[in-house]
């Protein structure tokens, strides 16, 4: 028998619901790459920074060139599902770097401790965008990065970069095995 | 009036068929995620999928990534026709001319 038209209806809110479900589940599980990727550099960096301040530069530089790497590498594997991937990747990795670089030459001189809020600052601030937009896991990640970060900041006069490795670090490391749960 | 095909109009399958179905041609789904996105019990979820695969709509493949058994989904070029037709066919009931009959 065929269905009325409240039926087909319903029937195409439910495939709408599922697909846009089945969407955000996959967008959560290539960003958890990312996350977990960039967790570590970060918490990595602060560590390394922690044991060798007068490294400071050099360690983040190399934080950056193999996070890039790595992460160009994992966007590859999408670049067949999403075509463009990996240049759009590089793009908001660059910018985000860009950021940094430019803030720092116009707030400069800056302390280590003031110029390590830059990144997870703002990446916090897209990740909050993002949510408010789209996906509202992305809302509670940039707010609880920012949130730790800060506080990180303002309380953590001791052992500074090892608060951060934490509060950075392991805010993107539990938020990716979080976007890995349906 | 064109009727739906009955296989794909039931609920679970219904969800399944739409998961499936944002994916590439290439591409798999792990049954665990399938799971999570359709919201139900591996054991219903598991004979829905008997179901469809029997009318070859949909692939499953089942292999090991390191020792740990993995389940992976895929739809079928034929599975893709028929949900396409699907809901071109729900789309035909909602047009005026049929609503008014």
């Amino acid at each position: 028998m065929s269905p009325s038209p409240e039926e087909a209806a319903q029937a195409l809110r439910a495939i709408n619901s599922v697909q846009a479900r089945a969407a955000g589940f996959q967008d959560y599980r290539a960003e958890s790459l990312q996350l977990m990727l960039w967790g570590v550099a970060n918490l990595l960096g602060c560590v390394f920074t922690a044991l060798f301040p007068q490294l400071l530069l050099l360690i983040w530089l190399v934080v950056v060139i193999v996070g890039l790497v790595v992460g160009v590498r994992l966007a590859r594997i999408a670049q067949e599902v999403t075509p463009g991937i990996v240049w759009r990747y590089l793009l908001v990795v660059g910018s985000v770097l860009l950021f940094a670089a430019l803030l720092h030459v116009v707030m400069w001189p800056l302390t280590p401790k003031q110029g390590s809020m830059i990144v997870p600052l703002f990446v916090a601030t897209l990740y909050a965008i993002r949510g408010a937009q789209s996906r509202p896991r992305y809302l509670i990640i940039g707010t609880t990065l920012a949130t730790l970060c800060f506080c990180c900041f303002l309380f953590a006069t001791e052992h500074y970069w090892w608060w951060l490795a934490v509060a950075w670090g392991g805010t993107f490391i539990l938020s990716s095995l979080w976007l890995r749960r349906t | 009036m064109q009727t739906p095909d009955d296989l794909i109009h039931q609920p679970v399958r219904l969800k399944i068929m739409a998961a499936l179905n944002t994916l590439a041609s290439n591409q798999w789904l792990e049954f665990v995620s399938l799971r999570g996105i359709v919201d139900t019990t591996d054991g219903n979820l598991g004979a829905h999928l008997g179901t469809l695969e029997g009318a070859e709509y949909v692939r499953i493949k089942k292999d090991f990534v390191g020792k740990k058994p993995r389940t992976r989904v895929s739809l079928s070029a034929k599975g893709r026709e028929a949900f396409a037709h699907y809901v071109a066919t729900l789309h035909a009931i909602l047009t005026p001319q049929n609503i008014d009959n």
